[in-house]
């Protein structure tokens, strides 16, 4: 960002400014120091959990990211919800039929085809315009009603499904097929076991693994999608704030968001390795007796 | 003071106010008499007087308009002198709704500053809700309770909402979120064919700013013949008809239909004319084309514009080498950098003293390059001085502008805004600079 043209002093004191008003502004804010000496001085309060002053409102960029962190997250945990649902369902669906399993193929790549921004504006046409059923823009606190904090989330959350479902769904279906082809559900047709049994308890199960990994992937490719959808319904969240902060070169508030992208991708790896370890045995065993080996290793 | 639609300044907490001497060196103004901050502080000459030496010393734009001011006297309770150091007939402007240096701060307020942060002290209808309210998203107000003319309170709450998305705002209005907006030139078709009430004039001039006179970056335009043959180049009814469905939003000037600086001569002097372009590019020894970097954004609509406006110079030879900033920001920094010799330009018409603070002056952000014309400069400080009709001077500073080619202006570009059915109460004019005073929107 410090490479880029411009910096916040010229978005606070305007395009009349003269230089040495200009000056004055990146004295005060410190933007006359060398970059490293700048970064150096951020990270020093960043390990304090200080993350500096917004340049442009003055205001701590924690209080202003935790302020947005809820309506991101809203979107974000329920398109995950939702994409992961239907995705699931539609994959599992596909994996059994080979014309539905076309059908899914093509109706993913136009789930991934089909751009946010567009796809935001058709549904408050739709939905908000002519069926007056959701506001078009907007967040609500959830504490100011979950039914009115639903409808405000309800068709951003629709827009970044889209593209989630299709790719879990067909994510899903190749799992689901590689799975069903294996010489042990043959087997278990042979025994007389239900159908439904070898599609959720043995076939889903052994596909889950994948289908785990790309809800992960899903969840932190949403954050990116939350930039777009945000702006298109006006939703004051991290998106949002990464766009404002990087045209009014507010570097506090750019870094801050990094460091919350950053830290909520951290936390969505873990949870994406803990459930692998829950969906395959194997794993906990493996680390049990790699544990086992290394306490017999470490004994005299 | 309030900029009246039909361009007459209307007392609001000045009742009285001027210039008193034979130069436009001596401003005085008489405050309202029993006015309050939202904070309750009085607000008196002293009061003024402390708010307009903070403006002064604050790194902001509003501490441009008043560069000339020397020196703040207050000589009553309620009635203050301004003396300037050099002639400066724009007090009347800084101080109207227009650019808001009248809109006073309560010196409780400015002995804090950082109060001011997240909240409001001024001495208007309505005051924030900081608590109610998130930075660039939403801004909640409510009755100041003290404001000294009720009757122009009209709402109990007022909501303002940051829509970042001009589609989505449209949209909003439809759905009934929403029941004023401001507009823009890219919406303004879309928000009548919505049947949105769209109130707009002309404000903006709009086209590409031929910065680089003197030819330090692009020699071609060091020559005043190509930056002539370029205005002549361009229909630009034509491109008005065709971006904002008007073909009489065409500019060929400095200055709009109702501005004392409006010539209408000026509009056939610099009219459309390929012939002549070609004949004036000959001349000056580029018969065979020539190539003219310029710097544009997509703000505006000024990217659609220059686009525009290339295929028509393409007409004739020349060319535009076009580079789109990534942003507004980077397009104010390379504009200033003196890198892009020509750059798009969006620019507020009003009196020629508006065109003088940015525009004209040498250390003005949109004259990068510094050129400084001595006609223009005699010119100006015959205007500066002259008080009572300025429309003459205006009109050959006007003239003078042209006859130079120091841009070439296309677009007399509306500033809208949006009402739905059942609302009024903004009248905007070129008389008011398209900046109506909002608080006055009402109920039919």
């Amino acid at each position: 960002m410090a490479f880029l043209p411009g910096d916040a002093a010229v978005s606070l004191v305007g395009r009349n400014a003269t230089e040495e008003q200009l000056k004055q502004v990146r004295e005060d804010l410190g933007l006359e120091q060398p970059v490293w000496a700048q970064y150096g001085q951020w990270l020093e309060g960043a390990v304090r959990g200080d993350l500096g002053n917004s340049m442009i409102n003055r205001q701590p960029v924690t209080a202003q990211l935790n302020g947005r962190l809820a309506p991101s997250m809203s979107l974000i945990v329920g398109a995950t919800l939702i994409a992961t649902t239907l995705g699931v369902a539609i994959g599992i669906l596909g994996a059994q039929r080979g014309r539905i399993g076309r059908v899914i193929d093509s109706g993913s790549i136009g789930g991934l085809a089909v751009p946010d921004f567009w796809l935001g504006l058709v549904l408050i046409v739709l939905f908000a315009v002519h069926l007056g059923w959701f506001p078009p823009t907007g967040y609500v606190r959830w504490n100011e009603g979950v039914g009115p904090w639903m409808r405000s989330v309800a068709l951003p959350i629709a827009t970044l499904s889209v593209p989630a479902t299709a790719i879990l769904a067909r994510q899903t279906r190749e799992a689901m097929s590689t799975a069903l082809s294996k010489e042990y559900v043959r087997t278990l047709r042979a025994a007389g076991i239900g159908e439904c049994s070898i599609l959720f308890r043995h076939g889903l199960r052994n596909a889950a693994i994948p289908v785990v990994t790309v809800v992960g992937l899903v969840f932190i490719g949403s954050l990116g999608g939350t930039v777009a959808v945000e702006s298109v319904f006006a939703i004051p969240g991290l998106g949002s704030t990464a766009v404002h902060a990087t045209a009014t070169r507010d570097l506090p508030l750019i870094q801050g968001v990094v460091v919350y992208f950053t830290l909520i991708v951290i936390v969505v790896n873990l949870l994406v390795d803990l459930a692998y370890r829950y969906l395959d045995p194997r794993l906990q065993s493996a680390t049990a007796t790699d544990g086992a080996f290394a306490n017999s290793g470490a004994a005299p | 003071m309030i900029l009246q639609p039909d361009g007459v300044f209307a007392p609001n907490l000045a009742v009285d106010f001027g210039y008193t001497d034979d130069k436009n060196m001596r401003y005085e103004l008489t405050l309202r008499e029993g006015v309050k901050f939202s904070d309750g502080t009085s607000l008196d000459a002293e009061a003024v007087k402390t708010h307009l030496d903070y403006v002064r010393t604050q790194p902001t734009s509003l501490a441009q308009l008043l560069t000339r001011v020397a020196n703040i006297e207050v000589t009553g309770p309620l009635s203050l002198a301004i003396e300037l150091s050099e002639s400066d007939p724009g007090l009347n402007y800084a101080f109207a709704q227009g650019f808001g240096v009248g809109n006073v701060v309560s010196p409780t307020a400015i002995a804090s500053p950082e109060t001011l942060d997240l909240g409001t002290a001024g001495a208007g209808p309505y005051m924030l809700v900081p608590e109610e309210s998130i930075p660039f998203d939403t801004y909640t107000l409510i009755p100041n309770p003290h404001y000294w003319n009720p009757g122009r309170i009209h709402w109990d709450e007022v909501v303002v909402r940051v829509i970042p998305n001009s589609s989505s705002m449209i949209e909003a209005i439809r759905a009934g979120q929403v029941q004023a907006a401001h507009g823009d030139s890219t919406t303004m078709v879309a928000a009548a064919d919505a049947g949105i009430t769209v109130l707009a004039a002309p404000l903006l001039l709009v086209g590409i700013n031929l910065m680089d006179r003197a030819g330090a970056v692009s020699a071609p335009l060091g020559d005043v013949r190509v930056r002539r043959a370029l205005n002549h180049a361009v229909d630009r009814e034509a491109i008005a008809a065709a971006l904002l469905g008007d073909g009489t939003l065409a500019l060929s000037q400095y200055a709009l239909e109702g501005h004392k600086g409006y010539d209408p001569v000026l509009d056939a002097a610099n009219g459309y004319d390929p012939d002549l372009a070609r004949q004036l590019l000959q001349d000056a020894g580029y018969g065979d084309g020539v190539t003219i970097p310029v710097l544009d954004v997509s703000l505006l609509g000024l990217d659609t514009v220059v686009q525009a406006v290339a295929g028509q110079l393409a007409e004739v030879g020349v060319v535009l080498d076009i580079t789109t900033a990534a942003d507004v920001t980077a397009y104010f920094t390379g504009m200033v950098s003196g890198e892009h010799p020509a750059a798009a330009i969006g620019y507020g018409l009003g009196t020629m003293q508006t065109l003088s603070v940015g525009f004209v002056d040498p250390m003005g952000p949109f004259n990068p390059f510094g050129t400084v014309d001595e006609e223009l400069d005699s010119l100006y400080a015959e205007y500066f001085e002259t008080v009572g009709d300025t429309s003459d001077v205006e009109q050959r500073i006007n003239a003078r502008l042209v006859d130079q080619a120091w841009a070439l202006p296309v677009l007399g570009s509306p500033l809208s805004w949006y009402l739905v059915e059942g609302l009024t109460g903004i009248e905007a004019t070129s008389g008011n600079g398209s900046i109506p005073t909002l608080v006055d929107i009402r109920p039919a």
